[in-house]
């Protein structure tokens, strides 16, 4: 798989929100098909994330989370391309975030297969093949405003592809 | 479904916790003016995990907020008498303002923020009514299921609509915007809204859009106000404007300002309506647990869909305490219906990065010099054409502000 880099130019600004329990990548996919998006970049904040020990990404979700890995993204810029041949629908997704694990897992990287634990709200820019519904418009000032841009945030994250 | 340790950091509010320290920066409805009794009151209030007691300053005659002894075991609305009240010596003074009817207070350190300027302060006193209510519930999911705009269209569906002329001071009970639609019948009929929300300097405006038939829109438009309130509108003539306040990290009371727009309020009317559904002085609501909520399933059958009685009240108490004393959101699967849900949690995680990380200045509503300024919020029902609801929206608001007696200008 090749990944089909989209010119960013013409994105349009953006807000939306990401289903929880899906792995992140499947949750994205999702948000890109209903976007129609051939290319994004995004940022969330404040998302809650679960890595449950044996769950196959295609499982479903249990219906009570336990005393398992999870945490909490605190800040994830992600840059979303789709691959060719675009009929497999797939996306791939490469960017930086901090996070924190919960239960003593400092260290501990974020698994491709990493889950939200509730929906999570983002903003950013997305090429879209069709006008973006009002309800999904925003301002560009507001999605730069969300965007981390000072050294000690940036300073923080970590690499993140899936 | 959030860990148990992430469910504590957002819904845990006493002394030193993270959520605690967010509600400590803003000031809290922490008694009724109605509950004083005399120049010299010692009114006990528990509020925020802390046992209170409301009396005036010595020196100054303002109302202020100081700890009073209590054991651990306290009932959480304990009421004691004036004789066993007790204070705490060297405790801390919390100061203590009275808005329309509320006497708010602040529990935490430092100046207290300015207020907003809301249609519930700026209001006349005879233009506005004050109550509140006790729930056996964690403050959170109480707020949360105000912020939920779908819940109305099951909660609260009615099998059958009243005559409306018999609405005054009653929820949905109105006609819906300019038409004959009981609002009940605009709820029972469209129950699947879309959701739109937007941060706003106070909190978060929601918009709930029920496409109708002719290509009208139904648009409701309610707000929460951070940390724990929402303003929604009652009827063409009020609006409401409603905290959940902790008491403890179990139960809250919901304290309302109705506040009117044309019309003074029929403040007897009100009072009587609510106070026949509470027991003084606790203001726990008669309808509870221990009876059930007064199920009635032949009710449930032909009038109303939780079979709990006609007060809206009942049915929000009963599915927010019937989730247990804390929910346990372990379990919870929100979707992306629960949009303003989404949204709230999310300030108030940043809020608590915020204070954690000492910038209280990035908190909704900490400018001095802001926050004043900071005027209605819209709250409104409107039906319009679908590709022109927003304007209607805003028509709909701004002329009942224009045929109003005091400055409800936006």
């Amino acid at each position: 798989m090749q990944p089909d880099v989209t010119p960013a130019s013409g994105a349009l600004p953006f807000h939306d929100i990401l289903d929880g329990y899906f792995t992140l990548k499947e949750s994205v996919r999702q948000m890109m098909t209903r976007n129609h998006f051939s290319w994004a970049n995004f940022t969330l904040r404040h998302a809650p994330i679960m890595d449950i020990s044996g769950l196959a990404p295609d499982a479903p979700v249990p219906l009570h989370l336990r005393d398992n890995h999870a945490g909490m993204i605190d800040v994830m810029v992600l840059t979303v391309m789709r691959v060719a041949p675009h009929d497999t629908g797939e996306f791939i997704l490469i960017g930086a975030g901090d996070w924190h694990w919960l239960n003593g897992h400092a260290d501990a990287g974020l698994p491709k297969d990493i889950r939200l634990g509730e929906p999570a709200y983002l903003t950013g820019f997305g090429v879209s093949t069709q006008p973006l519904p009002k309800s999904k418009q925003m301002s560009t000032p507001d999605v730069l405003a969300n965007v981390p841009a000072s050294l000690p945030e940036l300073g923080t994250l970590r690499s993140f592809c899936a | 479904m959030i860990t148990q340790k992430l469910n504590d950091q957002i819904s845990r509010i006493g002394p030193n916790t993270p959520a605690g320290a967010v509600h400590r920066q803003y000031w809290q409805p922490a008694a009724l003016l109605d509950e004083i009794e005399g120049d010299d009151p010692r009114l006990p209030v528990n509020l925020l995990g802390e046992r209170l007691v409301l009396m005036r300053d010595a020196n100054t005659g303002s109302y202020i907020l100081t700890q009073r002894v209590a054991s651990a075991d306290e009932a959480p609305a304990h009421h004691p008498a004036r004789a066993d009240i007790h204070f705490v010596e060297d405790a801390p003074i919390y100061p203590v303002v009275e808005k329309n009817g509320v006497l708010f207070a602040y529990l935490g350190g430092g100046e207290p923020p300015e207020f907003p300027n809301f249609d519930c302060f700026r209001a006349p006193d005879t233009h506005v009514f004050a109550f509140k209510g006790l729930w056996e519930c964690n403050w959170l999911q109480a707020l949360e299921i105000g912020i939920d705009p779908g819940h109305a269209s099951f909660l609260h569906r009615f099998l059958q609509d009243e005559d409306p002329q018999d609405s005054y001071g009653k929820q949905f009970r109105d006609k819906a915007a300019n038409t004959d639609m009981p609002m009940t019948q605009v709820l029972r009929e469209y129950p699947r809204p879309d959701i739109e929300v937007e941060e706003t300097d106070f909190g978060l405006k929601i918009t709930a859009l029920r496409h109708m038939d002719n290509d009208l829109t139904h648009v409701r438009v309610t707000n929460q106000i951070f940390p724990s309130a929402i303003c929604i509108p009652m009827s063409r003539e009020m609006i409401i404007t409603q905290w959940h306040v902790p008491i403890d990290d179990e139960n809250c009371y919901w304290f309302t300002m109705f506040t009117s727009f044309e019309k003074p309020v029929d403040k007897d009317l009100m009072r009587a309506q609510r106070i026949k559904e509470h027991s003084l002085p606790t203001y726990a609501p008669l309808k509870n647990r221990n009876n059930s909520y007064h199920f009635n399933p032949e009710e449930q059958k032909t009038l109303t869909y939780t079979g709990m009685g006609l007060d809206i009240n009942v049915h929000d108490q009963w599915a927010v305490e019937s989730m247990g004393a804390i929910q346990d959101r372990t379990r919870e699967h929100l979707g992306r219906g629960d949009a303003a849900i989404i949204r709230y949690r999310l300030m108030l995680r940043k809020a608590i990065k915020a204070l954690a990380s000492e910038h209280l200045e990035r908190l909704p509503m900490q400018d001095a010099h802001v926050t004043p300024k900071i005027i209605g919020p819209l709250s409104n029902d409107a039906i319009a054409d679908s590709d022109d609801w927003a304007a209607a929206s805003m028509q709909s608001d701004m002329t009942r502000r224009t045929d109003c007696p005091w400055d409800a200008s936006v």
